[in-house]
């Protein structure tokens, strides 16, 4: 079952501020949900792992891209903060 | 002449005759919005389907009257569209706070073909947050209630769609389904709802929640509708590397065989979804379709699959809400604080407890356990399926369709399940499997609860195999007594 330092670290691990009520109320909601999938370890048969094997990649060659600037302005205006082309963020370093 | 009550085919015959215009059409259903929508948010008697109605919608009319033509069958209808697709320089949140202020920068394909084919869009409707959950009650905006009784809810995530056109404030309505999302607001709303094939529209400009289920499906008054809006969506594109070209059977050329699994998996089924879904049997069988018990072992694990899978897409797909490249933004003492405050007070409860499910079923030490797990049961599913639908030469049950209702109940109350997650997640229980497998299936309108004086709608549930949305189309147009010609 899920601790309470389980949902704090969940919850940092997710970039998510909760309040202490919060992280009381997600202990007991993702408990119940985590009982409810455990219903999955009587399922024998195949065992984990083969997944990525029956799946094919479909994802297109890196080429052929917009030409440059075509989406660069209206991209950027959707920035909360933006200068010029640039969207502009806190200092990380 | 109530134009509001028109199907797309219907008012697709009256535009082509000149019986009245796409102005006219497009101005009976703002009247009707005008109404019985009421303002989302607030506590007025309307149905709240609607977050946003676009002034440009007669201008979108008198432009879409030129296209008016016999081969043209969306030109001038009336679309409502899901709070996350996205429409050229328009607002799309996808009922959430952390997208405030967000103007879609380009068309989802969906949308480029409907402007295409001259479809007027009418507004943006409501949904739960990101498309996560069974009621509108997740919207962050105020929730949708059901046309039919003021007091319940619409279902969900389309629930805005599935309102729309049941209150006949829209002929149609675009939804996305992820577990269920369109089906089963369908169902509780007494209209049709399709889940194409998966990739079978173009997931391109759908806000992405679990992208291994997504797709985006029509709501719609008949089956028949729910078919041209497919047809006019469908298609592989460039741009959804996931998305593929159905081959179209000329013709089904033979009797249709239904299957119904012999386990149900779920307790606690109302008896009136029962009663009508037997009534739904014995209605097959009088149309002269066969109807056989089919096994499908590992259809009880489906919900627990899909409530695995699903949280670790979403919390990988909602990581890009971060507060600097779109949306709301919350300032904090530095960057790592900013995505904590912003993720953590716009992002509403159930987005949430799904992002941190996600995390978890991921993380090293279970991934194996839950994700792997669940992965390996979703092969399962896929091979039960292929299973059903394989011919009995084959070793197969021979079936075209699988059957069961679209939901354990009717619409319930307004408030009923939300401090309830399992309740609330067991309302998906029929609709996740279609979803996990990728194939086709569709809730069409079959009967009615009478209950405090209303009829509360229930639908059924029809799945076929990868690309047969023609078997669909077919099976539910014979119910519903539809023509059954191709359109």
């Amino acid at each position: 079952m899920i601790t309470r330092e389980d949902v704090e670290k969940l919850a940092t691990l997710s970039r998510l501020k909760l309040s202490e009520d919060e992280i009381a109320r997600f202990q007991g909601e993702m408990s119940s949900i985590l009982a409810y999938v455990d219903k999955l370890k009587a399922v024998t048969g195949p065992e984990s792992g083969p997944v990525m094997s029956v799946n094919r990649n479909v994802l297109r060659e890196d080429a052929n891209p917009n030409e440059s600037g075509v989406y660069t302005r209206r991209l950027v205006d959707l920035a909360p903060d933006h200068q010029g082309d640039h969207v502009k963020v806190k200092k990380i370093l | 002449m109530d134009l509001t009550t028109l199907t797309i085919a219907q008012a697709h015959a009256g535009l082509v005759k000149g019986d009245f215009t796409a102005r006219q059409l497009a101005e009976a259903h703002l009247k009707a919005i005008g109404q019985k929508d009421g303002a989302i948010g607030t506590d007025d008697a309307g149905i709240h389907a609607y977050l946003e109605v676009y002034t440009d919608v007669l201008a979108q009319a008198d432009l879409a009257q030129k296209k008016v033509s016999s081969e043209n069958l969306l030109a001038g209808i009336p679309i409502a569209v899901k709070d996350n697709i996205l429409i050229e320089g328009r607002r799309a949140g996808s009922a959430s706070k952390i997208l405030e202020g967000y103007v879609a920068p380009y068309d989802a394909t969906a949308i480029s073909k409907l402007k295409e084919a001259g479809a007027v869009f009418i507004g943006r409707v409501n949904m739960d947050e990101f498309a996560m959950g069974g009621s509108t009650e997740n919207s962050a905006y105020g929730l949708t209630k059901n046309p039919r009784d003021l007091s319940r809810v619409s279902g969900g995530s389309s629930g805005g769609s599935a309102a729309a056109v049941a209150g006949n404030m829209a002929i149609a309505a675009l939804g996305s389904d992820t577990g269920g999302s369109v089906r089963q607001p369908a169902s509780y709303c007494g209209v049709v709802g399709l889940k194409p094939t998966y990739g079978s529209i173009s997931r391109h400009g759908l806000m992405a929640m679990g992208s291994s289920l997504d797709v985006i499906g029509p709501v719609t008054k008949t089956v028949t509708d729910a078919e041209i809006l497919f047809n006019v969506m469908k298609g592989k594109d460039l741009y959804d590397s996931t998305s593929i070209d159905l081959s179209v059977p000329q013709d089904i050329g033979k009797k249709l065989v239904i299957g119904v699994p012999t386990i149900m998996g779920i307790d606690g089924l109302d008896p009136a979804v029962v009663e009508v879904f037997d009534k739904a049997i014995d209605h097959f069988k009088s149309l002269g379709y066969e109807v056989k018990s089919i096994d499908l072992p590992n259809l009880e694990y489906s919900l627990a699959v899909y409530y695995v899978l699903m949280p670790a897409e979403v919390s990988t797909n909602l990581s890009r809400f971060d507060g600097v490249k779109y949306g709301a933004h919350k300032d904090g003492a530095n960057l790592t604080e900013d995505y904590f405050l912003t993720r953590g007070e716009c992002f509403g409860r159930e987005a949430r407890r799904r992002i941190m499910l996600g995390a978890y079923v991921l993380s090293s030490g279970y991934y194996d356990a839950y994700y792997n797990k669940a992965n390996a049961v979703r092969e399962l599913l896929k091979t039960d399926f292929a299973k059903a639908f394989a011919a009995e030469s084959a070793g197969g049950y021979g079936v075209d369709a699988i059957l069961t209702p679209t939901a354990p109940a009717p619409a319930f109350k307004i408030g009923e399940k939300v401090s309830d997650p399992i309740a609330m997640y067991l309302e998906d229980i029929f609709t996740v499997t279609a979803n996990l497998v990728g194939v086709p299936a569709i809730s069409i309108p079959a009967g009615e609860k009478g209950i405090d004086g209303v009829k509360l709608p229930i639908g059924i549930h029809l799945t076929s195999a990868h690309g047969r949305e023609d078997v669909l189309f077919s099976l539910g147009k014979a119910f519903l007594g539809e023509t059954n010609e191709r359109v």
